[in-house]
This record gives structure tokens, C-alpha cells and sequence, in this order.
């Protein structure tokens, strides 16, 4: 059996209730190993390239990078292990920033309303794509796609093509400083997230419900799943966090532009995948896609200081992603 | 008791009628045909030749890459890469074309080969190594751009002036875009879909297990639909070229997004084996004129964006609604049927 199988196996038995605990977990680790060797690997890679790469200071940069990422591909990671897909996530991000940065306009006294109306507009928006997948029935990808359509046509009304305003030191501070001048305050709130949402995939109802829906809709539904509610759920939160890494983008380079979110369209899909989740539902864990964000940061970081121009950048990152894939994202042969 | 037979004829009439043509792709038929008279109402020379020539030039590169997106999604893939293939081609013929006949010639035939290869490299990536179609063209299209950035960093480059016109011109009085549009379906298309690939296309989409069963090439199929793709994705990147006669190795990327729309809403679905280039084309006219009407109503640019996402979502919508009822329908039908 190939390691696809053995993930889908070991959510099986996740979904059957589990159990053999011991059993399950054993079984589990096989396909999250895989992305942290390669994370591993890259991180080698860079010492050798540039010495100091691996130094602890500069891979909390990394981290802290890859925490924007982390928090729109949690969101992502949740909707594709349940067979959907989130493509909206960048125009969220960018809406997002944009609507801070004007609301705010470099004023800490702004900044709690501009935070909550953003995020309050990603809960909107995430609302509208759960009540088109969940309720209407209309595949995620084209709801993905229609939203993300208009919000990105909102982004540039609402600035009328020019974004105006920055960043709050308020904002900036929390997006760039460090607790104690060592953990950047983005990483303590992507570690929070992250520790929330894999406590809650691993150990809640809502999570079997999860897996359960990923593996098969019809399944769930027949067990007494409200899988109406479920998927609600997972686009609220997809857009909700996608809202707040917009904000937090924001602070990070003190202000907004209308192209911010773009990158993490594919990107945030790319993360989850390579982070040995299937695009098809069911198996995988956000613990894998943490690894999966941070492949794509060290990859991108690890580009420039070979210093390969953005056309060698782009060949290079697609390339590693498809030698991933193959190494383990094969599906099994039609028989 | 004679109204609830009639009644059932038709039920079963229609159930046949949804088999062969796809409702959803009279639907946005008839959504065009008010676009158009929208269109004509506030256009003050809409319905001249030129106008239909030029709103069909502009969406000649769309309805190619919407055809592409078509054949994959009918085998049940999606296409991320068009765009960037398309921007490919754009950037390759820009930089390479010169202005004498023989050079136009050959490099419209690399453009071609270019694209075939395209999609040879999705397909086969798909069909051999088994990797998920969204997945694989979304990294090979990061690779493609990086290609294109490769060949142009800046817009520029220099496509002979002559192949705008003949590309958007007119033969005496029909226009090119017309005899290009009715060549696709007429020629490629149609021969294409009853042929014993374009059969398989249905038949992987529709059952992917049951055509293996049944003899079908499953890996076959799914590959010439990546490869076929490549080449109608090399077109619309060459009818962009001859649109605007240079290259931008990132005009391409909303074609990606763009053709998945048109091709959803003209009714192919993407659960695949359902659908056809009638409906591509009807979804890229409908979004074509969208264009064309905010235009008219001189309303912010913007606004299309708004629009198009919203047209994508409401057909859906009422695709998706109208199965559901017609669905329930024909079974509470046949339950009478039964009783009865």
C-alpha cells in the first residue's frame, strides 16, 4: 500500500471512532514525515548555500513569514479536508488590508474598529461562501471563484484603484516586533491558531465530523452528521483568517497595496497539498500543512539569495512543488 | 388520471431531452440573447457588422482558452495553467515573429508545437505519474510564467501589424472572426467530439471506473484532453498577440479564472462527462458583452469584476437549484408510477 493509502486508512479508522488509539497514530505519521524531511533538507540546503541561514534568528524570520501564510492556509487546510476548495482566500486578504490600512490611516486610536469592521467583512464573506456551498449546493471552486471575482472588484472600488492610508505603530508593532526582542508576536499568534485548530480537527466531535465529511458526504450525512453546518463552519473560518492575515500584512509593510493577497492564492493551496493533505478530502492534518508553509517560505527565501532572477524563482518553486508531489502526492492506479 | 400521464410523458421527455443537450447551456443561450438586446438598447451601434466583428474578436483568445478549460473539466481535470500558456505563447511569437510571410508561418506552427507540449507535459503528469490534475497545473503554471518572464521581462516585443486585420478584419463581408469561429466548431469540434477520443473524454468524465471496465484508455483519454487543451490554449495565446501586437508575459494569468467561469456557466460540469464548446462559447459571449454593457453605462472598470463574479455564482445557482428540483420531481414522479 502506497502512502496515500495508508493516510486514508488511518482516518478511517478515525472516523470509525478510533479504537485503538496507539494503533491510529502509529499508522498516522508515515505521510506528516515526509514534508519535515524536506523542511529539513531545505534548511540544510541553505546553510550550505549562505552560511548563517540556519542561524536561530534568521529561521524565526522565516517563521515569522511564514505565519501570514500559516493563518490563510489553515483556513484552506480545513476547507480541502473536506473536498472543497477556498480560491477567494487572496482577495479576502487583500480587501482586508486594504480596508484596515484606509480605516486606520496610521492612527493607534483606529485601529480596534478597523480590525474588527475587516474582520467582521472576512465573517461576511465567509458566510456567503459557506451558504453557496453548504445550503444552494454549488460546487466550492465556482463559489471560491465568483467571490473571489467580486471582492476583488469591491478591493478596487472601495480604493477607487489607489489605496490610501498605512499601517498604526499600534498595528505595525504587533506585526513586526518581538516578545522579549526573541518571538516575533506573529508567530505567537499563528502558533495559537495553529494549536486551537489542531486540538479541535484531532479531539472534537466537529473534527471527526470533519474527516468524516472529507471521506465521503453521503456517509456523514446518513450517520447524523449536519454537514450543512460543518462546511458553514470551515469558510467562516477560512475567510475570517484570511481577514486577519490581510490585517497583519498590513502592519508588516505599514501599508496596503491592491495586489498583497495574490501570492496567496495558490500559494495557500500549494502549502496544504505539499503538507501531504489530499486535494481530494479527507486525509490529512494541519500539522502537515505547517510544514507545507514553511517549504514554500524557505524555498522563496532560499531563491533570491542564489540570487536567480524572479523568472528562474517562479520555474524553480513549481518545480519543487511537482517533485513533491510525485515523491508523495501519487494517487493509486485505476483497477 | 389523463393530465398525470401527460404530465409524466413530459417529465420523461425532458429527462431525455437534459440527457442529450444540457439545460444549463440553453439557459445562459437565452441569458445572451438579453444581454444582446441590452446591449443593442443602450450601444448606439451594436447590431452593425462591425460591432458583432469587433465584440467577437475580443473574445476570440477567451473562448479558445474556455475551450481548452472545457475538454479538461470534461474529463473531470481543471486547467490552472492556460493563463500563463497563454502568455507564453504570446511572449514566444512576440519576440520571435518576424514581418515576412514564411517567418509568421513558422512561428505560428512552434507557437502551436509550444502548446502541444504544454499539454503534453499536464497530461502526462496527470495520466502517468497520477498526480491530481488541479495540483499539477498549478505548479506547472509558476513554471510557465517563470518561462515567460524568462523570454520578456517587460511588455515589448513586435507582431506584424498585418495579422491584427486579418485577424479581426472582414473577407469581403463576413467577418474573419465569424469564418474562425464557425472553423472551430465546425471542423474541430464537432469531428472531435464524436470521435472515438471525444467519446472517451464523455466517458471518463461521466465514470471513470466504469469506462475502464469497459475497455476505455482512462490514462489515454485523459491525456489527449490535457494535450488538445495545450493547443486551443496556444491559439487564444496567439490571437492575444495578434489583438494587441506585442507580448506581456503577465496578461494571460486572468484567463485562467476566466475561462474556468465561462466554461461553468455554459453548462459543462465539473464533476466532468457533462457539456461542450456550445456552452463555452455561450458562457465567454455572455461575459464578453457584460464587458461591453458596463462600458456603455459608464460605470467604474471595476464594476466587472463585481458582475462577472455574481453572473458566475447566480447561474450556478440556478443551475444547481433547477437539477435539484427536476431531480426531486422525477422521483416523487416515479413513486406515483409505482403506486399507480
Amino acid at each position: 500500500m502506497d502512502k496515500e493509502g495508508r493516510a486514508k486508512t488511518a482516518t478511517k479508522e478515525q472516523t470509525n471512532g478510533g479504537h485503538e488509539k496507539g494503533k491510529r497514530r502509529r499508522a498516522k505519521v508515515p505521510a506528516l514525515v515526509w514534508p519535515y524531511v524536506a523542511v529539513l533538507l531545505l534548511i540544510g540546503l541553505g546553510a550550505i548555500i549562505s552560511p548563517g541561514f540556519e542561524s536561530p534568528d534568521h529561521l524565526l524570520l522565516i517563521l515569522s513569514l511564514a505565519s501570514f501564510l500559516g493563518l490563510v492556509a489553515a483556513g484552506q487546510s480545513l476547507v480541502i479536508l473536506s473536498g472543497g476548495i477556498d480560491l477567494s482566500v487572496s482577495s479576502v486578504v487583500t480587501l482586508a488590508g486594504v480596508v484596515s490600512a484606509t480605516m486606520m490611516n496610521g492612527s493607534n486610536s483606529n485601529t480596534a474598529v478597523a480590525v474588527v469592521v475587516s474582520l467582521a467583512m472576512g465573517l461576511a464573506i465567509g458566510i456567503f461562501n459557506g451558504a453557496g456551498v453548504a445550503y444552494v449546493g454549488i460546487h466550492p471552486l465556482i463559489v471560491s471563484l465568483g467571490t473571489y471575482s467580486i471582492v476583488q472588484g469591491v478591493a478596487l472600488l472601495y480604493t477607487n484603484g489607489a489605496p490610501k492610508g498605512s499601517a498604526s505603530p499600534l498595528l505595525t508593532s504587533i506585526a513586526t516586533d518581538r516578545l522579549f526582542g526573541v518571538i516575533p508576536y506573529v508567530l505567537i499568534i499563528w502558533a495559537v491558531v495553529a494549536a486551537v485548530l489542531i486540538i479541535f480537527m484531532h479531539r472534537s466531535v466537529w473534527g471527526r465530523r470533519l474527516y468524516a465529511i472529507g471521506n465521503s458526504t453521503r456517509a456523514a450525512a446518513y450517520s447524523g452528521v449536519r454537514v450543512r453546518g460543518v462546511l458553514m463552519s470551515l469558510y467562516v473560518i477560512s475567510s475570517t483568517l484570511s481577514a486577519l492575515a490581510g490585517i497583519l500584512l498590513t502592519g508588516y509593510t505599514r501599508t496596503s497595496y491592491l495586489t498583497i493577497g495574490n501570492p496567496y492564492q495558490l500559494n495557500s493551496i500549494a502549502a496544504v497539498v505539499i503538507g501531504g493533505s489530499s486535494i481530494l478530502g479527507g486525509s490529512g492534518s494541519y500539522v502537515g500543512t505547517i510544514a507545507g508553509c514553511i517549504i514554500m517560505v524557505l524555498v522563496q527565501s532560499l531563491l533570491p539569495i542564489l540570487s536567480i532572477p524572479e523568472a528562474g524563482r517562479r520555474i524553480i518553486s513549481g518545480a519543487i512543488i511537482l517533485a513533491l508531489l510525485l515523491l508523495y502526492g501519487r494517487e493509486r492506479r485505476t483497477r | 388520471m389523463a393530465d398525470q400521464s401527460a404530465r409524466r410523458n413530459q417529465l420523461r421527455l425532458l429527462a431525455r431531452v437534459s440527457a442529450t443537450h444540457s439545460w444549463p447551456t440553453l439557459i445562459i443561450y437565452l441569458v445572451l440573447v438579453v444581454m444582446l438586446v441590452i446591449l443593442a438598447l443602450v450601444s448606439p451601434t451594436f447590431p452593425s457588422v462591425f460591432s458583432v466583428t469587433s465584440l467577437l474578436a475580443s473574445a476570440l483568445p477567451l473562448l479558445f482558452a474556455a475551450l481548452a478549460q472545457t475538454m479538461v473539466i470534461l474529463v473531470r481535470g481543471i486547467d490552472l495553467s492556460i493563463g500563463p500558456a497563454m502568455s507564453l505563447v504570446m511572449v514566444f511569437a512576440a519576440s520571435m515573429m518576424q514581418d515576412s510571410a514564411g517567418s509568421i508561418i513558422l512561428i505560428i506552427l512552434l507557437c502551436m508545437a509550444v502548446g502541444l507540449g504544454i499539454g503534453a507535459l499536464n497530461g502526462s503528469l496527470v495520466a502517468v505519474a497520477r498526480l491530481q490534475p488541479i495540483i499539477v497545473t498549478l505548479a506547472t503554471s509558476s513554471i510557465l510564467a517563470g518561462v515567460a518572464l524568462y523570454i520578456m521581462p517587460q511588455p515589448g516585443g513586435h507582431i506584424p501589424s498585418v495579422m491584427n486585420s486579418l485577424a479581426s478584419g472582414d473577407l469581403s463581408f463576413i467577418p474573419i472572426p465569424v469564418i474562425i469561429l464557425l472553423a472551430v466548431l465546425l471542423l474541430v469540434w464537432f469531428p472531435l467530439r464524436r470521435s472515438r477520443i471525444g467519446q472517451s473524454w464523455y466517458a471518463v468524465g461521466g465514470n471513470e471506473a466504469g469506462a475502464f471496465y469497459s475497455g476505455i484508455n482512462v490514462g489515454l483519454a485523459k491525456f489527449s484532453a490535457f494535450l488538445i487543451g495545450g493547443f486551443f490554449a496556444s491559439l487564444g495565446g496567439l490571437f492575444l498577440a495578434f489583438q494587441t501586437l506585442t507580448g506581456d508575459p503577465m496578461i494571460g494569468n486572468p484567463f485562467t479564472l476566466n475561462s474556468i467561469a465561462a466554461t461553468v456557466i455554459g453548462g459543462t460540469s465539473l464533476a466532468g462527462g457533462r457539456g461542450g464548446a456550445l456552452g463555452a462559447l455561450g458562457g465567454v459571449l455572455v461575459l464578453t458583452t457584460v464587458v461591453d454593457i458596463l462600458f456603455f453605462f459608464q460605470v467604474s472598470a471595476y464594476y466587472q469584476y463585481v458582475f462577472s463574479g455574481a453572473i458566475v455564482i447566480v447561474a450556478l445557482a440556478i443551475v444547481t437549484l433547477s437539477e435539484y428540483v427536476r431531480s426531486h420531481r422525477l422521483r416523487s414522479s416515479r413513486a406515483a408510477g409505482a403506486e399507480v
